[in-house]
């Protein structure tokens, strides 16, 4: 078995005058929780379409399990539990109806999964599909990706609709996936949401890879958000300090914000010569960290 | 086969609903225009006097002289009954494959553990087997009803003629399905399939009129004429093997596009 369960080879997609991704090339190991994250419209989307073999690259090749995406997404998709950013499931069957389809269409008895995977995530099995919220309609998928003991879940946009306890039951149940073995390939665009479960993380800006980093390394990366309230002006260039990133400041002039990575005895230093209100230093968010990746 | 069955109970309304309207409709018309067409000499129905002397009959695939035999009066409903056939048809072959887009099921579909060959035979076998249903629901009832309120007919001239209705809706619906699978994106179902048909059927009709035996190749509905298999005690071969090579060539197409394609995603 491969110790990569998802490798990408300089993967394109052209969509003519439309943005697609262009050229992607990263790997993800087995047992791994990887995220995969940039703003609406980077071509998160467009890539894990890719990979499941429903759109066909322009050039480069993907290959999950040690199997080709496009030759053999059937064989793939026999070990990868699947959740679509689109929650659209089959108006006229009723929950549990749909996941026995999805059973059926594996070939496999999920019912002990899937009834505790529906109880853990309060999901009603005898409701029609299409009297469920969006929400509700993002549980059914959660389900119908995991019941089936994949060895690999890919998922797009995982949490959006869903409350915060039921966000927290679904992280619970991913860890415990990933305890299991299973590796676990998620997309999103909310940062925090991948700073609590990801091993590490690839940044996609305009269908571009911009890097790929572990979150320790990000954390450690020495990164320091500083919020600065002084009693005057702060004076023009007054932190024009190499390590400074993200500076802002109020309309008066007399409160800053800026992300700073270097010897903190300097700036400290700089914050002595002012006469200060108050002062903030903070771990920054992943969000924070990567605004300049954005940008 | 696990789509296979999915897609047959998901349909089995919308089939069961034409096959039911067809066969009943047909068992009621046939006593009301026997009474009406058939009772007297041909030649005294004010009705033909007023239809003959011009191309109606002959539009529909019916002579004036057939239309006074056994089974000329249901050839000539049955030509009207495989205008709705052909709609019928061509309507589930397109929309087997658009609600997937329309539904935006592609997604869940598509990333199962079956290859889009399982998918699109699924597809195609389920429209084959509507096709057929309505196709024998329609020849059954027929039957019943001709052998209820008019006896005397030949039994092989009766099958091929309402065999007639299953061959179209069946050309139709592959040419639906080739279709459905090019324009997945297709959001105008009923009216697609209601233009295409009535255009056939109109190019039909001209095609009869001018007699013109290469226009007749254009349109399905041509090949089978009541008439003709009167005449000749089966469908004419020319047109039989062009309904075949249309009904492949429309098939293999759709299933080269599907294989092909990439899946259309509804924002």
């Amino acid at each position: 078995m491969s110790k990569q369960a998802i490798v990408l080879n300089g993967l394109t997609k052209n969509y003519g005058k439309h943005r697609g991704i262009n050229d992607l090339s990263f790997s993800v190991n087995m047992g791994e929780i990887f995220g995969f994250i940039g703003p609406n419209g980077a071509g998160k989307s467009t890539t894990i379409r890719t990979l499941m073999g429903l759109i066909r690259p322009t050039s480069g090749n993907a290959s999950i399990l040690g199997h080709d995406c496009q030759t053999q997404a059937s064989i793939i998709a026999k070990d990868v539990g699947y959740l679509p950013s689109e929650d659209s499931y089959y108006e006229n069957m009723k929950v549990c109806e749909l996941l026995q389809y999805t059973a059926d269409l594996y070939g496999m008895n999920c019912q002990t999964r899937l009834h505790e995977l529906a109880e853990r995530l309060n999901l009603d099995l005898s409701r029609r599909i299409s009297d469920l919220s969006l929400g509700n309609r993002k549980k059914v998928g959660i389900v119908s990706a995991l019941m089936v003991s994949p060895k690999l879940v890919i998922m797009d946009e995982p949490t959006s609709g869903l409350d915060p306890l039921i966000q927290q039951a679904f992280y619970e149940i991913l860890k415990e996936e990933n305890g299991h073995g299973t590796t676990i390939f998620l997309s999103s665009h909310v940062l925090s949401e991948v700073q609590k479960l990801c091993d590490r993380v690839a940044i996609l800006k305009n269908g571009k890879l911009i890097g790929i980093q572990s979150i320790k390394e990000l954390r450690e990366s020495g990164y320091k958000k500083i919020s600065v309230f002084s009693k005057v002006e702060i004076p023009n260039g007054f932190f024009n300090l190499c390590g400074i990133a993200n500076y802002s400041e109020s309309k008066d002039k007399t409160c800053a914000d800026f992300m700073y990575n270097g010897d903190i005895t300097t700036v400290m230093d700089k914050l002595h010569a002012l006469p200060l209100t108050d002062v903030f230093l903070e771990e920054p968010s992943l969000e924070e960290i990567f605004l300049h990746y954005y940008e | 086969m696990v789509i296979f069955k999915y897609e047959m109970r998901n349909h089995r309304k919308y089939i069961l609903g034409w096959a039911i309207s067809l066969a009943v409709c047909i068992f009621l018309m046939i006593p009301v225009y026997y009474g009406l067409l058939g009772g007297a000499e041909s030649t005294a129905n004010p009705l033909y006097d007023m239809l003959g002397e011009t191309d109606f009959f002959q539009s529909i695939g019916v002579s004036m002289e057939y239309l006074t035999a056994p089974l000329g009066i249901y050839s000539f409903l049955a030509s009207f009954f495989m205008l709705a056939a052909g709609i019928f048809g061509m309507n589930f072959g397109i929309s087997i494959h658009t609600k997937e887009f329309s539904g935006k099921t592609s997604e869940y579909l598509f990333t199962k553990p079956h290859t889009r060959k399982e998918i699109f035979c699924a597809k195609a076998i389920t429209v084959l087997c509507g096709s057929v249903i309505v196709g024998l629901a329609f020849m059954l009832t027929s039957f019943l009803s001709l052998s209820l309120f008019h006896t005397g007919f030949d039994l092989g001239e009766f099958i091929l003629i309402s065999n007639s209705l299953l061959l179209v809706s069946l050309l139709l619906a592959a040419l639906g399905v080739l279709i459905g699978v090019i324009f997945s994106n297709n959001r105008s179902l009923l009216l697609t399939a209601g233009l295409v048909v009535f255009s056939e059927y109109c190019i039909s009709s001209f095609s009869r009129i001018v007699g013109d035996k290469v226009i007749r190749f254009l349109s399905p509905y041509s090949y089978f004429s009541a008439a003709d298999i009167s005449h000749t005690g089966f469908y004419e071969w020319d047109y039989l093997v062009c309904y075949f090579i249309l009904l492949i060539m429309f098939l293999l197409i759709a299933y080269n596009v599907f294989l092909r394609k990439d899946v259309q995603f509804r924002s």
